[in-house]
């Protein structure tokens, strides 16, 4: 299905839309990518930031990456949804949380990384590009 | 007696300890998991309410699922994490969202739930019990 794409957060507060396909996408087993989904990893959908528009109050939570850098996490203040991250290496990539997309049949991530810190019990798919 | 396990947000201003064995773990691919986690799936761990010892200033929003049943989810304010969800149709329980664990490499869910909603693309472990919907 071509864009545009919408997505929003869980209470409804927050939705989007991406207007142009998205670059890539990735699945990451980092610990910060575990504690933000409260799940086996984080998944990052790659797109230029302004293919994004946003409606409604968003709120934001800076941290420094292990690599020195800062790394903003862009949540819905009502339900806490994790909607958006805004890397501070490339101003214009946002890394988009693409289950919070209203259709997500079509997601195939093809690189996973950080595996070294993987939950052992999850499977790694035969096609998909491994990075530890 | 069983060990403490920690955890916490990612901002750090949340932060629990978790006595007691959890009483059950599973994967689940419903839609609302999936905006939860922001990824493929979410994971619940079941625990005793009582096993749960929060520290630092927590928000929660419910929702009504179609079913009719509530669920209060419980997150961090500064970061948005969610820590756990409350069910408000069991007693006694709540359900820890278990990648916010320090220690995760231990975790071993029992079951895939939702699959009729599933990405599609992450492979159910050999073994591991794997429904359509519902458990």
């Amino acid at each position: 299905m071509p864009a545009p794409y919408s997505g929003g957060c869980q209470c409804g507060q927050v939705r989007y839309e991406i207007t142009a396909e998205p670059l890539k996408l990735t699945a990451c087993h980092c610990r910060e990518c575990q504690k933000q989904s409260g799940s086996a990893f984080g998944m990052g959908l790659w797109i230029a930031s302004g293919d994004l528009r946003v409606r409604g109050r968003l709120k934001s939570y800076t941290r420094t990456a292990d690599s020195g850098k800062p790394m903003t996490g862009v949540f819905c203040p009502e339900c806490g949804v994790r909607l958006y991250h805004i890397p501070s290496y490339d101003q214009d990539i946002y890394l988009l949380k693409p289950g919070t997309l209203d259709d997500t049949k079509g997601l195939r991530p093809t690189r996973m990384v950080w595996t070294r810190r993987k939950q052992p019990w999850v499977v790694i798919p035969d096609d998909i590009e491994i990075l530890d | 007696m069983s060990e403490t396990r920690t955890g916490g947000c990612q901002c750090g201003q949340v932060r629990y300890e978790l006595t007691g064995e959890p009483l059950r773990l599973i994967a689940c691919h419903c839609s609302e998991c999936q905006r939860q986690s922001g990824s493929a799936f979410g994971m619940s761990m079941i625990v005793k309410k009582e096993d749960l010892k929060i520290t630092g200033a927590t928000k929660s929003y419910t929702r009504t699922a179609d079913s009719g049943n509530q669920n209060t989810g419980v997150f961090c304010p500064e970061c948005g994490v969610r820590i756990h969800n409350t069910p408000h149709y069991i007693d006694g329980v709540v359900t820890l969202k278990p990648g916010t664990l320090d220690d995760t490499s231990w975790l071993r869910p029992t079951a895939m739930v939702w699959l009729k909603s599933a990405q599609g693309w992450v492979p159910v472990p050999d073994g591991m019990k794997a429904l359509d919907g519902q458990p």
